[in-house]
């Protein structure tokens, strides 16, 4: 899982140098995507159902506005 | 050997090795012994046939650990430290609200979150109730939840729990009660997670909340990852209908095969960046 994570801030990150021009939007949703995606990782305990549950609720929560 | 086998066991064997030779001796002592056979299985069978009951659980949130990450998190990030917290809190004072049903009858139970009414208090439900808390059914050979999941509803067939039985012992109510642990694998790489049940043989049903099952008593109280249910009121030999539904609708799979369906949505889900 973190290994994922890394890879995916890596991509994220270089995403966001190379889309330099893209709009703040986009760029706004995907940290808070990272963010929901975090917080799923910490309360789902390693149980996957559990973390895209948890995921979900954060998302919903932090990340529609 | 159980009790009634020992029992008709040793009637047998009086029968056998200390028979009276007298033909009408003998028959006089089968009739004792068969009226004794009858009353302790007529007993037996109608106690088993009506030994059910209602169990009401609740949900609360384990004492909150401060975790590393939430001590570097609150350093680096405050406001998505404060979101987390807000996020916790949220979670936990819904789940406050949630009562759960254990309906059993014999060795057959049926684990269901109660409905509750979505008002201004209690918005946004779907955020604090459990995938795995919308039902779980269990007998003799299975346990099946029910769980709808990644846009599929699925019925998950459960692998048998091995307990340990420690020491440790408390009273809950007025059940003394024994402590238990199990270890689950939570996902497809093999990660475990220990499980602690508090069960009190006084009540000789071997179920408990979320699927729990296999000891030599009901499960009062379980905790799992941050979790615990605990018991609020117990109702033996209840007159009130019983609901053991038998979960027959959704995709049949085996645990093992549904934690690899949702490592590779995750991963895709990922890669997608959530969508």
């Amino acid at each position: 899982m973190r290994k994922l994570i890394l890879s995916l801030v890596f991509v994220l990150a270089s995403g966001t140098v190379m889309n330099a021009s893209s709009n703040d939007e986009t760029l706004v949703k995907s940290s808070c995507f990272q963010e929901a995606w975090d917080f799923g990782t910490e309360e789902g305990g390693g149980d996957e159902t559990k973390e895209w549950e948890r995921m979900n609720a954060y998302y919903t929560m932090w990340c529609m506005n | 050997m159980g009790k009634n086998e020992r029992i008709l066991y040793n009637v047998v064997y009086e029968l056998k090795i200390r028979g009276d030779s007298s033909p009408l001796l003998k028959i006089k002592k089968m009739k004792t012994y068969l009226s004794i056979i009858l009353t302790i299985l007529f007993f037996n069978t109608s106690y088993s046939q009506n030994f059910n009951g209602i169990i009401i659980y609740g949900k609360k949130q384990k004492t909150q650990v401060f975790s590393k990450t939430d001590s570097i998190r609150a350093k680096e990030d405050p406001e998505a430290h404060n979101r987390f917290q807000k996020m916790r809190e949220i979670i936990s004072d819904g789940e406050d609200k949630l009562n759960f049903e254990l309906n059993f009858k014999n060795n057959e139970g049926y684990f269901y979150l109660k409905p509750i009414l979505e008002s201004d208090n209690n918005k946004s439900l779907s955020m604090y109730i459990g995938t795995y808390d919308k039902g779980i059914y269990y007998n003799k050979e299975n346990r099946i939840a029910q769980l709808n999941a990644y846009g599929e509803l699925f019925l998950i067939i459960k692998p048998k729990l091995k307990w340990v039985i420690l020491k440790d012992s408390k009273k809950i109510g007025k059940y003394n009660c024994f402590k238990a642990q199990t270890e689950i694998i939570v996902n497809s790489k093999g990660r475990k997670q220990k499980i602690i049940a508090w069960f009190t043989p006084k009540i000789p049903v071997s179920l408990g909340p979320l699927g729990y099952d296999g000891l030599p008593g009901l499960i009062l109280e379980l905790e799992v990852y941050k979790k615990i249910y605990y018991t609020k009121k117990i109702t033996l030999n209840s007159k009130q209908e019983l609901k053991i539904k038998k979960l027959q609708k959704g995709v049949k799979v085996t645990e093992k095969e549904f934690q690899k369906i949702a490592s590779s949505t995750m991963k895709k889900f990922k890669k997608n960046n959530g969508y």
